[in-house]
């Protein structure tokens, strides 16, 4: 049996404070605070590429369990966002700045806000399939390479960040059955839109997909796990703005605690939102916990967690 | 298509708005005047949207500034 074992987390020490904007775009601070919900978006070092921020995740990683690089069979990283536009694949640079195994297999995923659970569903499928036990999954999209600083629409948004989540047979947590989802046809709602590369964003169309397709999905998700949304300890709920997570929980009569906006100093790190909340060690004792990471595509997809009993 | 003041009333309730529903009226400017911003107009929206079991375009949006207004665009709908 595997599943997830540990999380490595990392998030740049740099910040731009979203308040110094508000004039800018004419909105107050209540704003911010109960809308967007990042004060602040966390920003990586100039110096700092995608592969670097996996790298720095992976040593909290390390810090946490111990993990020697060499035991590592298997890496993906998921990111958009990738080092010299993807051609070599990020996974291939961290695989030689970790100095992992010639005999570990790596290669990318390229997806947005949804990474998060489908990696954890490929990234076990492919460990089960080939006899693995010891994997690696990073996040890391660093979407300060494409904000656009004066588009009101995402610059006040998003945060760079990156997690390393190991995938072991000895689990903290196991999952259970994943729903998954696309739009392709709403594809234009997020994309690089402009002719210098920078990021574009409907926010109404994707407002609208989170506060219909996303509470429904989980409720199917959930069905298809033999669960209600009252046996539930946590909604991991991806960190897209407070305004989506708040729409969701409510949308699901979910309790406030249950469903936490946990982003206000660093803002949506994307595919990383997620394993940043399951690494908080308050969220540890959960035992039941739902996942759901949507966006980018348009793409979703939920799973439940299951805290694995080790007898202690 | 029909559409009545309560109908509007009724979105307005259920989409969580920080501003007073009550004190709106229907030629009251819903962002100027109301300060409804502009994620909470998404759930308006979504709400007429479900409601009627239609699309509002982008473009039109800006038509439907007040719940009169509101009601006019709907009633131009075919049913």
């Amino acid at each position: 049996m595997i599943g997830i074992q540990a999380i490595g987390t990392y998030i740049p020490s740099g910040r731009i404070d979203n308040r110094l904007k508000t004039a800018k775009f004419e909105i107050d601070e209540t704003f911010l605070t109960e809308k967007t919900g990042a004060l602040r978006s966390a920003v990586k070092a100039e110096d700092e590429d995608t592969s670097d921020l996996c790298c720095k995740a992976f040593y909290d990683l390390q810090q946490k369990t111990g993990l020697q690089p060499g035991r590592i069979e298997c890496a993906v990283v998921c990111t958009q966002n990738p080092d010299n536009r993807g051609l070599p694949h990020t996974s291939a640079i961290v695989h030689g700045k970790l100095g992992l195994p010639e005999s570990c297999a790596v290669f990318d995923i390229s997806l947005g806000c949804s990474g998060f659970v489908y990696g954890l569903s490929v990234i076990q499928a492919f460990m089960q399939a080939n006899g693995f036990t010891t994997g690696v999954l990073f996040t890391a999209d660093p979407y300060s390479k494409i904000v656009n600083p004066e588009d009101k629409n995402t610059s006040l948004l998003f945060g760079d960040g990156a997690a390393a989540t190991l995938i072991g047979n000895d689990p903290v947590w196991t999952t259970g059955k994943f729903l998954f989802g696309s739009q392709g046809k709403e594809h234009a709602s997020i994309r690089i839109g402009t002719p210098d590369g920078k990021l574009e964003m409907n926010g109404r169309a994707v407002f609208s997909f989170s506060a219909t397709v996303v509470p429904k999905n989980i409720l199917a998700m959930l069905e298809s796990n033999r669960l209600t949304v009252e046996d539930i300890d946590l909604f991991a709920l991806h960190q897209g703005s407070r305004y989506i997570v708040d729409t969701i929980k409510k949308k699901l009569a979910v309790e406030d605690r249950k469903a936490p906006f946990v982003a206000a100093d660093y803002g949506n790190t994307v595919s990383s939102s997620i394993p940043l909340i399951l690494s908080d060690p308050g969220n540890a004792s959960c035992s039941t916990v739902v996942i759901a990471g949507f966006g980018v595509g348009l793409s979703w997809a939920s799973t439940v967690l299951f805290k694995v009993n080790k007898g202690k | 298509m029909h559409a009545t003041q309560q109908d509007i009333i009724s979105i307005l309730e259920n989409a969580g708005l920080s501003a007073d529903v009550s004190a709106i009226q229907g030629n009251t400017d819903l962002i100027k005047e109301a300060g409804i911003d502009s994620l909470e107009m998404m759930s308006v929206y979504l709400g007429i949207e479900e409601k009627f079991g239609i699309h509002i375009p982008d473009q039109d949006l800006d038509r439907l500034d007040t719940i009169d207004n509101i009601i006019q665009y709907l009633q131009k709908l075919p049913e």
